[in-house]
């Protein structure tokens, strides 16, 4: 059974939590899974267990009105018990939001993208970490991005809407035509990890793939310091 | 259930043999253009049951496709992205507009709402057959946008801008203009219906039958038809404004012409999301009159419900921007959205915990409607709980646009739209042809189709958390998600095993058509005023018009178990 288990759900492959605030995504979704998963149990199983009890009761008292009021006044006691869970969510929510949407840290490296149908047009700033200037690289389907700094996309799209979505740092963003989104955070682990669009914006919607890679100090500087772009170059796979 | 067998037996045109000319008029007349609002009510179903077939379709062919990217789908062949992006948007689509709002509006509204007040037809006759007949228009060009050159729309359910605005982006041109004007045609009809409902609800009542004696199903159909008229003209009239942006060079939704995309959104969810509660409260209504009926004892705390409906429905205006927490709008507007969709939460628990209560002190007596009403709120329970992630701003950051949406949704809408109106169809089916539904084929029709469909959710609950994104045509072009592909299969095969158990319902129909018992005016025990006439009823409903006495859902006390105390005086 546990293997049956670990075939359907393989855990393993999971996005890992890799961005400064992913773990506290993923410990604010298990804190709202045992809140509402115990008012979950609770309700299935009174629901479960009266209708078994009178499946079998045969010519009981009928209910009163009295018998009425007494379930009206526990209905809405849960009520105001689920209110106060409700609040208590939000509040719990409410701070995580605000450290998310903050405004970046002035010294977070900027890094512009350009969305388009079907690919991710990514404009690194390069060694002098400016937007704009000669060292620029531009890389298709390819973001990169130093570990342990915070990052800012800034994202436009040339047509549709698409959302920019890395998995793994628990970041979306929708992208849209005429404005320019911005979101930043910052990847706590080197690697490489899924960029996909999140919003449907075509019949190449599915194919709007992307990677992004996580470079260790040493290994960012090296990429930063050539001109030409790197990487493969996946222009045409759109 | 020994009442004395007053019936007719259902009377049908089709079943003689030699028609004759004066027959065939007796024909139109009475099925077609009828302005009986059982009639009415019935064609509504046939609608929203043939609509629901393409819709059916359209599930199976998705689901074949993500759990066997790019092979032949048997009875179609093999499924490419465009097409799989045009099915999508029929399936949302249909579902919404061309099977929940026809079945749970449509049919039961105006089949019930005359009968629970006890008028003898709808306040507006003749208006009520043009809704009818407006909805099977809709109906049409909605379907005949699969038969144009570039297919049907291909934007989704939600047809986001600009998307959606421009044929260049999607190759598709005549099939959106075909979906906004269905849409806006649809709209039209379900506003003629709800203002017969709303005034039929509150003009037409027996005497003695006050407002806090209505059976909540009708509370539920007049809070729904409120809502619709207060939510369908933002988009209807976004609607007109997205055809003169595709047609007549405004520029409302496109960016590069001054305007703003995300409008549309606006507009879009600020009728969405009362919507999904116009699709919901009727399926609660059935659920309120299901339960009491066969655990033989009041609903508990029935003014409380009111309220809650009340509140559900002012609450749903403020919410909709909870769909668009990462849609670039402005990220402080996300704290008192996502309080009041948080909140929203308490008036539904207080209808859910007001059904389970009913099960209290109960004494069941077990039949189909009662198995697929609870089948339904078991299933809900579940979608209801998944929606506060969602409207946690961090998490939702995570979740939206992924399966977890997908599955959310999807377990509050199929109980409402296929488990509570099956609950309904085998509740009513006797009141409305006199037949009674066979219960060992029902059972397991309703048994199969809640066990499949626990299958064919729940995994995508884990996909959705393991960031499975929707939308996506071949999942296995991401390396990330090819892991995923055996939950895909569950839920396929699960697919397929739910479809098919529909089969037992068919057969049922057919048979009991046929074959059934006959069933007296009241055969379920029930305390409201349909079960006081015929079953059918007659034209015009009630022989004499009924007097109510009492608030429904009573019962007595007897030697044999409890009897009801209907509403009306005998
Ligand atoms: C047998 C039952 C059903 C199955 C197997 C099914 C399956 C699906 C699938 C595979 C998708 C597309 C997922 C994606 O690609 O993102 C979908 C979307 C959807 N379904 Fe269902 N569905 C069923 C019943 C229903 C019902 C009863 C309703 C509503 C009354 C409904 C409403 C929707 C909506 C609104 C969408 C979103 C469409 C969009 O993304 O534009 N479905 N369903
Ligand atoms: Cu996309
Ligand atoms: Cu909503």
């Amino acid at each position: 059974m546990p293997r049956f288990l670990a075939e359907v759900i393989p855990r393993s492959s999971w996005p890992p939590a890799a961005s400064s605030f992913a773990a506290e995504v993923d410990s604010l979704f298990l804190a709202i899974t045992v809140v509402v998963g115990v008012w979950w149990v609770a309700s299935e199983l009174a629901l479960v267990a009266w209708t078994w009890a009178a499946l079998r009761r045969r010519h009981s008292a009928v209910v009163t009105a009295s018998d009425r009021r007494r379930e009206g006044r526990w209905i809405l006691r849960l009520a105001a018990l689920v209110l106060v869970c409700d609040l208590a969510i939000e509040a719990r929510g409410h701070g995580l939001w605000a450290r998310i949407v903050a405004p970046p840290p002035r010294t977070a490296l900027p890094i512009r993208i350009e969305a388009r149908q079907f690919a991710w047009l990514v404009h690194h700033p390069g060694r002098d970490r400016t937007l704009g200037t000669a060292d620029d690289i531009e890389l298709q389907n390819e973001l990169h991005i130093p570990v342990g700094e915070p990052v800012e996309v800034r994202l436009t799209s040339r047509d549709v809407i698409h959302s920019f979505f890395l998995p793994a740092m628990r970041v979306k963003q929708d992208v849209l035509p005429g404005t320019e989104a911005r979101r930043w955070f910052v990847a706590t682990q080197a690697g490489s990890f899924p960029l996909a669009c999140a919003e449907l914006c075509g019949f190449g919607h599915y194919r709007m793939a992307g990677e992004l890679v996580v470079h260790d100090p040493a290994s960012y500087e090296e990429l930063a310091g050539e001109r030409t772009p790197i990487g493969v170059h996946r222009e045409g796979e759109s | 259930m020994e009442e004395s067998l007053r019936h007719r037996a259902p009377h049908s045109a089709l079943g003689r043999a030699g028609v004759s000319f004066a027959q065939l008029d007796t024909f139109w007349r009475k099925w077609v253009f009828s302005t009986d609002h059982k009639v009415i009510g019935l064609q509504y179903l046939g609608i929203a049951s043939v609509m629901g077939v393409v819709g059916a379709f359209a599930a199976y062919l998705m689901r074949w496709q993500l759990a066997f990217p790019g092979s032949s789908a048997p009875l179609y062949g093999v499924l490419d992205p465009p097409p799989y992006n045009a099915w999508l948007t029929m399936h949302g689509t249909i579902m919404m507009f061309f099977v929940a709002m026809p079945l749970l509006l449509g049919a039961f509204g105006n089949y019930l709402v005359p009968l629970m007040v006890g008028a003898r037809d709808m306040a507006f006759p003749r208006l009520n057959m043009v809704s009818v007949w407006t909805l099977g228009l809709a109906s049409a060009i909605f379907l005949a946008s699969f038969f144009v050159e570039e297919g049907p729309a291909a934007a989704g359910w939600t047809n986001y801008t600009p998307l959606s605005a421009d044929p260049a982006f999607t190759g598709v041109g005549v099939g959106f203009d075909l979906w906004l004007v269905a849409v806006f045609v649809d709209f039209a009809a379900v506003l003629m219906s709800g203002i017969n409902v709303l005034t039929t609800a509150l003009n037409l009542r027996a005497s003695g039958l006050t407002l806090m004696r209505l059976p909540l199903f009708v509370w539920t159909q007049i809070v729904a038809a409120v809502l619709f008229l207060f939510s369908a003209g933002p988009l209807m009239g976004a609607i007109l404004m997205l055809l003169a942006d595709r047609h007549w060079g405004t520029g409302f939704f496109l960016a590069d012409r001054g305007g703003s995309p995300l409008l549309w959104q606006h507009l879009f969810w600020f009728f969405g999301h009362p919507e999904v509660y116009v699709i919901l409260l009727p399926a609660l209504g059935i659920f309120l009159e299901v339960f009491p009926t066969f655990a033989r004892r009041p609903i508990a705390a029935y003014g409380t419900i009111v309220a809650a409906l009340w509140a559900s429905a002012a609450l749903s205006f403020v919410v909709w921007a909870h769909h668009m927490f990462v849609s670039g709008m402005s990220v402080q507007l996300a704290l008192p959205f996502s309080i009041t969709t948080i909140i929203i939460s308490v008036p539904f628990a207080i209808v859910l915990f007001a059904l389970i209560a009913t099960l209290r002190g109960a004494e069941l007596q077990s039949a189909t409607p009662f198995w697929f009403a609870l089948s339904a709120v078991a299933t809900f329970l579940l979608g209801g709980v998944t929606g506060i992630f969602l409207g946690s701003p961090a998490v939702d950051m995570y979740l939206h646009d992924t399966y977890f949406v997908v599955a959310h949704f999807h377990y509050t809408l199929f109980p409402s739209v296929v488990l509570g109106g099956f609950a309904g169809i085998y509740y009513w089916f006797p009141k409305m042809t006199g037949r009674l539904l066979g219960e060992r084929l029902g059972q397991w029709h309703c048994g199969l189709t809640f066990v499949a469909f626990q299958f064919v959710f729940l995994p995508l609950f884990v996909a959705g958390v393991a960031g499975h994104m929707r939308r996506v045509y071949d999942p296995s072009y991401y390396a990330f998600l090819e892991p995923l592909l055996p939950l895909h299969r569950v839920a396929t095969g699960a697919t397929l095993v739910l479809l098919a158990a529909q089969i037992l319902f068919l057969v049922n129909v057919v048979w009991s058509l046929w074959r059934g018992r006959v069933a007296a005016s009241n055969p379920w025990g029930g305390t409201t005023l349909e079960w006081a006439t015929t079953s059918p009823p007659p034209h015009e409903n009630f022989a004499v018009a009924p007097v109510v006495v009492r608030e429904p859902y009573l019962y007595a006390r007897a030697a044999a178990g409890r009897v009801p105390n209907p509403q009306w005086s005998s």
